[in-house]
């Protein structure tokens, strides 16, 4: 089986290479693990480090944010037939030990499967208070809305497999898209799971969220009212089978 | 209305169209919306010089002056442009980012096969 890894990266030119080198680590008995790093319009030196390192990269012209980024990984392993791809963030926090259980539970026939902050305490980066809160109240609209509950809903660690590829392909959010995806491939009918990660600290830069005080205010509600559209919007699985 | 009123607001219909029509003929301004801010002129046009039967739809709508009720309608064409714009701007907003991914991808797949070739005419 071909497995892509996707690394969007805006602005990760010092961890971009130790990244990928941590992908290299990892050995697969009966899968063909490639990767590839979606150099989202960065304005430092991410272009050029992947240049120098000969790392296969997309170089996006403009900066399309995370979903765009993230979309065009998905249109790569479409294009070149890949049977899983894996979200992996280019920053360095997700450790890529846990690639193969991701792949293991895909092969038990999950369409997607979250690597999941929340299930157990394993993350040694503590998250806040507020950072908990707002997590819980978008586990609970997508239970709303799905049935289901989902521990980690924000985990931009995840894997999916062909079928789910293709749908990424071609609808994929722009902005914080991973609460609203989760949401409309729950209803369309696929089997989501979810496996406990450990975070590690962030070694260089700063995270795209919490450099601003506003800025989580903002995403909460966003990302709320992004799962309520996706939510009242997509049909759920068996409906158009009256 | 006033004369004074009616002669302003014919002038500035009559300015606007040739405004809209000299960004068209530049190709500065795409037919369609040349074509939004037309009919809004036209509509303008109209009601100024038919003030009987505005009288009798603003004593309908419970509005004291005709004048007040042509605003009121303009304000609410200019609204309806503003929507049909700002979904314009997602529209071409979701081009744009196709066009992106697609030329990035294309992109990679020339460097990979030029890459190729290169450790080919290397080994020669």
């Amino acid at each position: 089986m071909k497995v892509l890894v996707i690394i969007p990266a805006y602005n990760e030119g010092e961890n971009i290479v130790n990244t990928v080198n941590s992908l290299k680590k990892i050995k697969l008995k009966e899968h063909k693990l490639d990767y590839v790093v979606i150099n989202d319009g960065s304005s430092d030196n991410t272009k050029q480090t992947c240049l120098d390192n000969n790392l296969n990269f997309i170089d996006l012209s403009i900066n399309l944010g995370i979903g765009g980024a993230v979309q065009t990984g998905y249109k790569y392993a479409y294009y070149n037939n890949y049977d899983i791809a894996i979200q992996f963030d280019g920053d360095g926090q997700h450790d890529a030990s846990y690639i193969k259980e991701l792949i293991a539970k895909i092969n038990e026939g999950n369409d997607i499967v979250i690597g999941s902050r929340f299930i157990e305490e394993l993350s040694e980066f503590k998250s806040t208070f507020m950072r908990r809160f707002g997590k819980n109240i978008l586990s609970f609209l997508i239970k709303i809305f799905t049935g289901q509950k989902v521990c980690d809903p924000t985990s931009g660690f995840r894997a999916c497999n062909n079928k789910v590829i293709e749908e990424f392909a071609k609808d994929y959010p722009v902005d914080f898209p991973e609460p609203d995806t989760i949401t409309k491939i729950i209803k369309k009918g696929y089997k989501v799971a979810e496996i406990p990660v450990k975070m590690l600290p962030r070694t260089n830069g700063k995270s795209s969220i919490t450099t601003n005080i506003f800025k989580p205010a903002y995403y909460m509600i966003k990302v709320s009212i992004a799962i309520i559209i996706a939510g009242l919007s997509t049909k759920k699985a068996g409906d158009n089978n009256e | 209305m006033s004369k004074n009123l009616t002669i302003s607001l014919v002038t500035i219909c009559i300015l606007v169209f040739l405004f809209v029509y000299s960004r068209v003929k530049k190709e500065k301004m795409l037919f369609k919306h040349a074509l939004l801010w037309w009919g809004l002129d036209i509509i303008l046009l109209i009601s100024i010089f038919s003030l009987k039967y505005l009288r009798s739809i603003a004593d309908i709508m419970g509005i004291q002056e005709i004048s007040n009720m042509i605003f009121l309608f303009g304000f609410v064409v200019v609204l309806a442009i503003c929507l049909v714009l700002t979904m314009n701007v997602a529209e071409n907003k979701n081009k744009i980012r196709q066009l992106t991914q697609e030329l990035g991808i294309l992109e990679n797949k020339i460097r990979g096969i030029d890459n190729e070739k290169n450790k080919k005419d290397g080994h020669k």
